[in-house]
């Protein structure tokens, strides 16, 4: 019987586990931005990049200057992209830094 | 004088129109866009004064181009405008943006049918040119901390120049505020402003107090002359 219960722990977090890292980040992206000056400013920002499908965990730092989110895996969105995107929003990039998580 | 009265008239209404063509090539290649809707965002806005009471919607499809519709309610006359505008220049820094737009606009008037006697030379002159045509130049620049505007603006009816109208603004925040933030900023600003038909400038002085929080802005205060204002503008994304 505690043979079953401990199988059935066992299983429990190993899919426990594998539920919590369902979500495969490929890269944290770091993109140094200037003109962003407000809180519409950020919210622009962060409305587009949630729009996309590629990233997640978007956080602007007004006070950094940074706009930083995580790519995730099997989701193309190349420095190109996200330059087009920011400067589409009315904002310049100056650098973009990916380091993987 | 009389003449010279005419031509001056016929100038001015000549300005105009040259001024709305040329703003409406403006919305025809690159038109509107509000100092702070991003692209593919809409803001809904409010401008309320004792006098006057205007509502604005505003779409952005780009970050430099623009569509909108107000609707102003004044003392004599509601204006109904759709407008169109463009970003001129942007200038993006570490720590400071600045912007320069022009708008352009046309509508129609309507008189208020309880705003006064329907004879008087205002409410005639409402009834027989209904049309109305405006544009605006818009400045600004912003650090986390200092907020400067100025804008000057022009409306014709059929008949000439209407109103003109400026107004300058300078706001500090006494602290720098992050996107998570509310962000609070005491505003100073002049409205100075000539109706056609009062043949000199009104100039209202208002310290205003200004705060918002992600998408929602609102502002109030009171003119030195007692009059109460109120503004919000609210943004969403499509």
């Amino acid at each position: 019987m505690n043979k079953v219960i401990r199988s059935i722990l066992i299983l429990s977090s190993m899919t426990g586990g594998l539920v919590m890292s369902g979500v495969a980040f490929a890269d944290d992206v770091k993109v140094s931005v200037n003109g962003m000056v407000c809180g519409f400013c950020a919210q622009g920002i962060t409305k587009k990049l949630n729009k996309t499908e590629a990233v997640e965990k978007v956080n602007v730092d007004l006070e950094k200057k940074l706009v930083s989110f995580s790519t995730l895996a099997g989701k193309q969105f190349d420095d190109a992209a996200i330059t087009k995107l920011i400067t589409d929003a009315g904002y310049s990039v100056v650098k973009i830094e990916r380091t993987k998580p | 004088m009389m003449i010279d009265n005419v031509n001056l008239a016929s100038v001015r209404n000549k300005a105009g129109l040259l001024a709305a063509a040329a703003g409406a090539w403006i919305v025809s290649t690159e038109a509107y866009a509000h100092p702070v809707v991003f692209s593919g965002g809409t803001a809904l806005m409010g401008h309320q004064m004792e006098d006057m009471a205007e509502f604005e919607v505003v779409h952005s499809p780009t970050a430099r181009t623009g569509l909108g519709l107000s609707v102003t309610r004044h003392k004599h006359a509601h204006e109904v405008i759709f407008k169109g505008a463009g970003l001129l220049w942007r200038g993006n820094y570490p720590d400071f943006q600045a912007n320069l737009y022009a708008v352009a606009g046309a509508g129609r008037q309507f008189a208020r049918s309880h705003a006064g006697d329907s004879t008087s030379p205002l409410m005639k002159r409402i009834h027989s040119n209904p049309a109305l045509y405006e544009w605006t130049l818009s400045a600004d620049g912003e650090d986390r901390q200092i907020y400067t505007m100025g804008e000057y603006s022009e409306t014709y009816d059929g008949k000439g120049l209407l109103r003109q109208s400026g107004k300058l603004r300078l706001g500090f925040a006494p602290y720098k505020a992050d996107s998570n933030e509310m962000s609070i900023w005491g505003i100073v600003e002049w409205l100075p402003e000539k109706p056609d038909t009062n043949k000199k400038w009104l100039h209202e002085v208002t310290p205003m107090l200004r705060m918002y929080y992600k998408n929602t802005l609102i502002e109030a205060g009171s003119s030195l002359n007692g009059k109460f204002t109120f503004n919000y503008m609210f943004h969403f994304f499509n």
